[in-house]
Formats: structure tokens, sequence, C-alpha cells
């Protein structure tokens, strides 16, 4: 007869698999894909994509983000805007303000700002500023609406300038480059 | 630490068992910590402070008799640096909102006096624009509002 410590021992290991294991989630961060060649993990990695995904508290990045995004300088294109201002503000009219880096990304940690929803985001930068005209709801990975093509759910990418206004050109450290 | 010996009901337990019980609680403590969250700081976050958006001040207005301010010398920079960004072809304004002349500019002087008295233009949480901006905008708003009821041009 096999002893009860036993078997909690023989299935605490599956135990574990099924109590951290969440499919939805598992199967949103599988189709992220891989990094971008010479792009290592950080601050800098896949722009334009939804960054809570992984950093919204279920993992796998420890970090953990309130907002996360990319600031692009138009609506198509591929070119960032480094050191753009986004100011996020709640329900209660509190303001968090953070900068774009080389990669146009720029996030707001969990642990510096808890939200209260709905919540709204401005982007300002070489004297250019865009607000958004809608509210977010919840989501606090600006991809999730603002993805690479403007559909009917989405009116496209995070952008700034005018047509004719160049971003500044931004060159991330890559692999290799140190 | 495995050799020790745990004693329930005066019984002794195999050593094994001792061992199980240990490797149970030591399972436990990583399921605990394999799915507890971890707050770290993020590197290179280059983040400012949290504020509150203040309540939208009530301006007192007051307008110099004579000399209107200029639209091309005072108005027009102040949209340009506030306005134009949205309020323009490419800009998240409708078209029937765009600030492409002083003829368009005139036409919407109302509306603008009235979206900047009430603090929901430039909407939030972009900054409010300045006491002077204001008077700069409304007066010169004021001042097309006046040419318009004489059916004269709005004011250069």
């Amino acid at each position: 007869m096999t002893s009860r410590p036993l078997l909690v021992v023989l299935c605490l290991p599956s135990l574990i698999a099924i109590a951290c294991a969440d499919p939805v989630h598992d199967a949103a961060v599988e189709a992220l894909g891989g990094e971008q060649p010479g792009v290592r993990k950080g601050p800098d990695h896949r722009p334009g994509q939804p960054c809570l995904t992984c950093h919204g508290g279920e993992g796998p990045a420890s970090f953990q983000m309130a907002f996360g995004g990319t600031v692009y300088a138009h609506a198509s294109g591929d070119a960032p805007v480094q050191d753009a201002t986004v100011i996020v503000a709640d329900a209660k009219g509190r303001t968090f303000q953070t900068t774009t880096n080389c990669a146009g990304n720029f996030w707001v940690p969990a642990k510096a700002f808890e939200p209260v929803f709905p919540a709204t985001a401005a982007v300002m930068a070489s004297g250019f500023s865009a607000a958004m005209t809608s509210i977010i709801n919840r989501d606090g990975s600006c991809s999730s609406c603002h993805t690479a093509e403007q559909t009917q759910s989405s009116p496209g990418r995070v952008w700034i300038y005018p047509a004719g206004k160049d971003a500044t050109p931004a060159h991330c450290v890559q692999m290799g480059d140190e | 630490m495995i050799g020790v010996r745990l004693v329930r009901d005066g019984a002794r337990q195999p050593r094994w068992r001792s061992a199980a019980l240990l490797v149970t609680r030591g399972l436990a403590c990583c399921l605990l910590i394999a799915c507890s969250e971890d707050r770290g700081d993020g590197r290179g976050f280059a983040g400012g402070e949290v504020g509150v958006i203040p309540p939208c001040p009530t301006r007192q207005l007051e307008c110099p008799e004579a000399g209107a301010p200029s639209y091309e010398k005072d108005v027009l920079p102040i949209l340009e640096s506030r306005c134009i960004g949205c309020h323009s072809d490419g800009g998240v304004a409708p078209a029937n909102r765009w600030f492409t002349s002083e003829a368009s500019v005139c036409a919407l002087q109302t509306t603008i006096r009235k979206r900047l008295s009430d603090c929901s233009m430039p909407p939030p949480p972009l900054p409010r624009v300045t006491d002077e901006e204001f008077a700069t905008i409304s007066c010169w708003a004021r001042a097309a509002a006046l040419a318009k009821a004489k059916n004269e041009p709005c004011p250069p």
C-alpha cells in the first residue's frame, strides 16, 4: 500500500504545473513569437507588442507594468520616437509621466502607479502633441488596441508627427555593439 | 535534516517517511515562490512623478479696449504648439474642426473660447494653456466675434 506522503510527493510536480498554467495566457505569450534578431530581452525589446501580455502579472516576465506601449513617428513605417513624453491619467485624475526610449518603448511600473480605470493618455514630442479621444477601459497594453494596422477596432499605432516631420534617428545598443 | 525523525502518537516513523514529508514541504514552498509575483523596478525606467489634474480654474478675461491680439503674430504660434497637431489633416480631430486657415479658426472662435474656458481642450492629460495663452486666444476670439457681428472680417 502506498503511503499518503509518497502520493503527495509524486503528485506535487503535476499540481505545480496545473496550478501555474493558464492555457489562454500561455497561447497569448506564444503568439508573440521570439525575440527580434540582435535584440536582447529588456527595455528595447518587442516594440509594438502588447507589453502586459508578459508584464501584466501573469508572467513570464517578473517586472510588472501598469501601462506599456510604443510611440512611432507616423501611422505607417517603423520609425520610433525617442524622448517623447507620455502622460497617463486615471479616473481619479492622478497622472503619471514617463519617456520613450530608443525603441520608442515606454512603460509605467505597476509598483509606482496603480491606476483606477478608466484612464486616458497623451503623448508630446518636439512641440507636437496628441491625446486620446477615447478611454482606456482596462488593458494597460497600448498595442492591444493600437495595432500596426488601422482597422474597425483599432485606431492604428500610437504616432505623433505630421507628414513631413521625420523622427530623429534613434539607435538602440544591440548584441554585438558593445 | 533528512535524518531527523518525526514522532507522532508516540510512534517512530520510518526514515523515508520523514524525508518524504520534508520533500513535500520543500515542493510546497517552491509552488508558492513559483506562483508569487515579483515586482522589480524595470531597467532603464525614466519615469516621472504622480500628480493630480487640478480643477478647472475660473479665469477672468480682461481684454484691452484697443489693439486686439494679432492672429499671425500672437494666436497662430499658440495654435501651432497646442492645437494643430490634432486639429489638422492627419490629426485625430474631425475635418470640421481643422485649424487650416484664419477663416477656419474664426468660424470656430466661439467653440474655441468655450473649450479653453472649461478646460476640455487641450484634452487632459495634455497640459492646459497658460493664463497668458488663454487671454491671447480669448481676446482675439472676442474681437473676432465683434467683427462678425458687424459683418467685418476677423482681425488679422
